[in-house]
């Protein structure tokens, strides 16, 4: 083997380990898109929830997420640092005017309002924590799921509290998808 | 420090190889065969291999195997691979990039 290949792999390797240690030094944030949006205005009743994605740098990795989760992820973002129990987060889907005319400005025709029952919340959480675990895998962190979606206890033994202890960034796009 | 697995059929060669990456402070272990490095990299928690082929025409096929192998590992590894042949075209490093594996010739 000759001495300019051995220190080719060498170099690479201690490459590829600086990348590993400055991604996991980075602090991710979660980045949540809205369609239908208006000018002027942000995160108004009418909009969409497009995308909920997990970000380090300026490298997002999008979360497979269904219509619900998208909706679900969305409110945890939106009412950070807010501490939700189940029964909050039931009771905001269904009267909160974001959730309530969600996607009553896109052009297409707007599904209706998202209803969550309160035996449920515990399943969207743990499929957000198990999309959260493989962005976090997929972009090398070390940071566990848990630590970034966080259940907290309540003095009542039985009652979780929610929230995301991540920044949100909220992006938002036009109707003909242009980032703004 | 760092453990990093060397899989690589030659004995001389992954003993040249493993003495140059110790002196570069890393913990080396070696593979001959796939198998073993598949069970050691799941085991192990290891973060960085050197995959090592003499073969042009298995090449591809055997480093695919080990990347899909090694897919479910607990994390996120990085792939150095190394062919023991000069570079003729660029199609090598292409199918490396498709495995998100860095692709190197000797």
């Amino acid at each position: 083997m000759s001495n300019s290949g051995i220190r080719e792999v060498v170099a690479e390797i201690e490459y590829l380990r600086a990348k590993r240690a400055q991604v996991a030094s980075a602090s991710p944030h979660l980045v949540v898109v809205h369609g239908a949006h208006q000018p002027l205005t942000n995160c108004l009743p009418g909009e969409t929830v497009e995308q909920v994605g997990l970000a380090v740098h300026s490298r997002v990795t999008p979360l497979s997420l269904s219509p619900t989760g998208l909706v679900f992820a969305d409110l945890l973002a939106r009412k950070r640092p807010m501490l939700l129990t189940a029964a909050q987060i039931e009771r905001l889907l269904s009267s909160d005017p974001f959730y309530v005319r969600l996607g009553a400005s896109a052009s297409r025709a707007p599904r209706p309002a998202v209803r969550l029952a309160r035996k449920s919340v515990k399943v969207y959480i743990q499929r957000l924590r198990w999309q959260l675990g493989k962005a976090l895998k997929a972009m090398g962190l070390s940071t566990l799921p848990e630590e970034i979606l966080v259940s907290e206890n309540t003095e009542l033994s039985n009652v979780m509290t929610y929230r995301f202890a991540i920044s949100c960034e909220f992006v938002h796009l036009n109707g003909d998808a242009t980032r703004k | 420090m760092e453990e990093i697995l060397i899989v690589d059929p030659d004995p001389v060669h992954a003993t040249a190889l493993k003495e140059a990456l110790e002196t570069a402070d890393y913990i080396v272990s070696v593979h001959r065969d796939q198998r073993t490095a598949m069970q050691a990299v799941v085991s192990q928690g290891i973060r960085a291999v050197v995959f090592v082929s003499s073969s042009p025409s298995w090449w591809r096929n055997d480093l695919k195997a080990f990347c899909e192998s090694v897919a479910n590992a607990k994390y996120e590894m990085d792939v150095v691979c190394l062919l023991r042949w000069p570079s003729i075209e660029p199609t090598d490093r292409l199918f490396g990039d498709e495995l998100n594996v860095r692709v190197l010739h000797e």
